[in-house]
């Protein structure tokens, strides 16, 4: 059942099975990074009587409180083993950090299913193996054995990740946590032995912390039940997944034209539109269409875009991506126009885009939105730091101007490393998405444009 | 009338894992989707296969149905745009030599005399069985195109309407569709019907392991399936 994930999230009492403090081990990193949970923690080793200045327990039965979570960080070989003292101690939620079952052959893939098997007659649900596990800003739980002196952790915020990959789940969080866009949990399911993609997905439409789903996703075991857990998400939050590798077809010869073009990756591509998710095409573009869609309140009802700057070449390429993007670039209304040339020197453009050029100032900047926005659904604003006119200010002149129209914007922030960065970090703690890249702020955009779009469609009635 | 469950078990009975066109044509139209009009004659038959295109009326097409043809285009067991009744005879002819050329060993059951249809846009429709996904559809540009421009989307079934209507909204048969500059809209109707019967026929038969339907043609008003491939489990 879905909330079973709850206790997977939020556990009082966490074990950790394979704790140790050998280099490189991954119980030496999960019980380092166990030191941010809120609750109590017990490792477990018959080697160790303290270990990082917990009490160590030589078995898990030998724990003398309730166990809410176990994580299991063995040798494949002895997992089977230690799910019975598991069971014995009445735990019901085990995370497998272990590798070696699905993913390693015969003899992993058999080891997996008999652990499935005895999994489910113990009642006890599982996230894995061969997995990272989870990770919650909430309460400082992190399961994830990377150390935090080589991946830095992000800071709270409403997007959460789902991922088949444990490797794209700790670069999606580094990166965020880079950029200054906060999480609010991360789940890398691993094999799938137990709790799976769509499990994860309805615990997150129904988690308050919640406000977005950023996916990772390379198979689909049930695609059926995916897709209505896809679909159930996305009527209430944004969700954009990047679906990576390739599935082969079978290798019988088919008559039929119908299945030479299937290739898995069609019906993948139909299920995301059928849920009403946007689907992402890269790394680059998973995080930036995240961000945009966890930051913006506000849908983008159409396909006007208005482009401020205070350098004209950056709006050409802003431009070109719009075309792209399917958005339209009307011109700017007469009566817009008069009041701009009013309040702007007259060497400023004020068609769309608007060009407040080099000598533009941030007040400029909220002139142009709070005149122009609101005839257009959405603005991506562009501001070059080089230009000693402007300053960090603007952020919050930009910010104000989008949340007085009520209309999606998006900031192409470019020149200068430090000072560039904080201008950023500011925008993205006042709701407004940014970007390195005039290109790459248009697709955040359309990104948000396709999600409105999507899950603002009626289904009505069934074929 | 067969019923589609005595068509299905008549070709399992004689250990098919294919319909005859004939068969698919029968399977298809008991669900509301349109076919040209056939005569089924015995190939060895000259006089009744003449008859047979003298009684739909020309232009006809003729087609071989045999077991061995998986690509009828390519056995040469298809001959387009006959025009009377000397060259349907000479057709006949000229079809069986092809064949026996170009596919060893082929028997020929039965030929097709078909009505042919006008020139119109060619679109696939088509229904599989994922195994992930389970019964979904295909649909995009058809005819002789398919496998260059690999137009194709899905839709996963149950389909509701919007479902349908995005779906189409993705491919470019979907453009030509709403018609433009010198070509005029076309019956959309006519394919959101036969995307709808075919989801019922999949969803119905679990014996169908794939449908095939390519080409489509699609008129102004009305639509037609010109050639039906089913696959059984």
């Amino acid at each position: 059942m879905a909330h079973d994930l709850h206790g997977f999230f939020y556990p009082r009492t966490v074990a950790l099975i394979g704790a140790t403090d050998k280099r490189d081990k991954p119980g030496t990193a999960i019980l380092e990074n166990l030191a941010h949970f809120s609750g109590a923690v017990y490792p477990v080793n018959p080697k160790h009587q303290t270990l990082l200045g917990h009490r160590c327990y030589p078995s898990i039965t030998a724990v003398p409180d309730k166990i809410d979570l176990a994580i299991i960080a063995l040798p494949a070989a002895r997992v089977e083993q230690e799910l019975d003292a598991v069971h014995q101690k009445g735990i019901t939620r085990i995370i497998l950090i272990s590798s070696g079952f699905a993913e390693a052959g015969e003899d992993g893939m058999a080891l997996q299913k008999r652990i499935a098997i005895r999994a489910r007659q113990y009642g006890i649900r599982v996230i894995g193996p061969n997995a990272l596990g989870v990770y919650n800003t909430d309460n400082g739980l992190d399961s994830f054995f990377v150390s935090r002196e080589r991946v830095s952790r992000p800071t709270p915020g409403r997007l959460s990740i789902i991922s088949q990959s444990g490797a794209i789940a700790v670069i999606l969080m580094e990166a965020l946590a880079r950029d200054g866009m906060g999480i609010a949990k991360v789940v890398n399911y691993g094999n799938r032995l137990d709790i799976d993609d769509a499990d994860a997905l309805d615990y997150f439409a129904n988690d308050p912390a919640t406000g977005a789903v950023a996916m990772y996703m390379e198979s689909v075991a049930d695609g059926r039940k995916f897709l209505n857990a896809a679909r159930t998400f996305a009527a209430q939050k944004p969700l954009v997944i990047w679906k990576a590798g390739k599935h082969e077809l079978g290798a019988a010869a088919v008559a039929s034209h119908t299945a030479t073009l299937a290739g898995t990756y069609g019906l993948y591509q139909a299920a995301f539109r059928q849920a009403g998710a946007v689907e992402a095409y890269g790394f680059d573009h998973l995080i930036d269409a995240a961000k945009a869609l966890a930051l913006m309140d506000y849908p983008c009802m159409g396909d006007r875009l208005l482009i401020v700057t205070n350098g004209g070449g950056m709006a050409v390429a802003a431009s070109d991506q719009a075309q792209r993007d399917g958005f339209t670039m009307p011109t700017m209304p007469s009566a817009v126009r008069e009041r701009l040339h009013q309040a702007f020197p007259p060497y400023f453009v004020t068609t769309n885009p608007i060009d407040l050029t080099g000598s533009g100032k941030n007040e400029d900047y909220e002139t142009a939105l709070r005149e122009a926005l609101p005839h257009y659904d959405a603005a991506m604003v562009i501001v070059l730091m080089g230009a000693t006119t402007v300053n960090e200010e603007a952020t919050t002149l930009i910010a104000r101007a989008c949340h007085d129209a009520k209309k999606p914007v998006a900031c192409c922030i470019l020149q200068g490393l430090g000072y560039t960065q904080d201008a950023m970090h500011a925008l993205l703690k006042l709701g407004i998405p940014v970007y390195p890249s005039p290109e790459r702020a248009v697709r955040a955009l359309a990104a948000l444009r396709k999600a409105t779009q999507r899950r603002g469609c009626d289904k009505q009635t069934k074929l | 009338m067969t019923t589609p469950h005595d068509i299905i078990a008549a070709a399992q009975k004689d250990g098919r894992s294919s319909l005859f066109e004939h068969e698919a044509k029968e399977l298809v139209r008991s669900y509301g989707i349109i076919v040209p009009r056939y005569e089924l004659v015995d190939p060895a038959d000259r006089d009744a296969v003449v008859a047979a295109g003298e009684k739909l009326g020309f232009p006809v097409v003729l087609k071989a149905v045999s077991p061995q043809i998986v690509h009828k285009t390519d056995a040469g067991a298809v001959m387009l745009n006959i025009t009377t009744s000397a060259g349907l005879s000479s057709s006949l002819l000229v079809m069986k030599n092809m064949i026996a050329s170009r596919v060893s060993g082929a028997e020929m059951r039965h030929v097709l005399v078909e009505k042919m249809m006008p020139a119109g846009l060619e679109l696939l429709i088509g229904g599989l069985r994922d195994p992930q996904f389970g019964p979904s559809i295909a649909f995009g540009l058809g005819g002789i195109w398919v496998e260059a421009l690999k137009d194709a989307v899905f839709g996963i079934l149950p389909l509701t309407h919007e479902d349908m209507l995005d779906m189409i909204a993705q491919t470019k048969a979907g453009i030509f569709l709403k018609g433009f500059r010198n070509s005029p809209a076309l019956d959309e109707e006519a394919v959101h019907l036969i995307i709808t019967n075919l989801s019922k026929l999949m969803t119905e038969h679990q014996a169908i392991k794939e449908i095939d339907l390519n080409p489509v043609r699609i008129y102004a008003r009305g639509a037609a399936a010109l050639d039906v491939r089913v696959i059984l489990q």
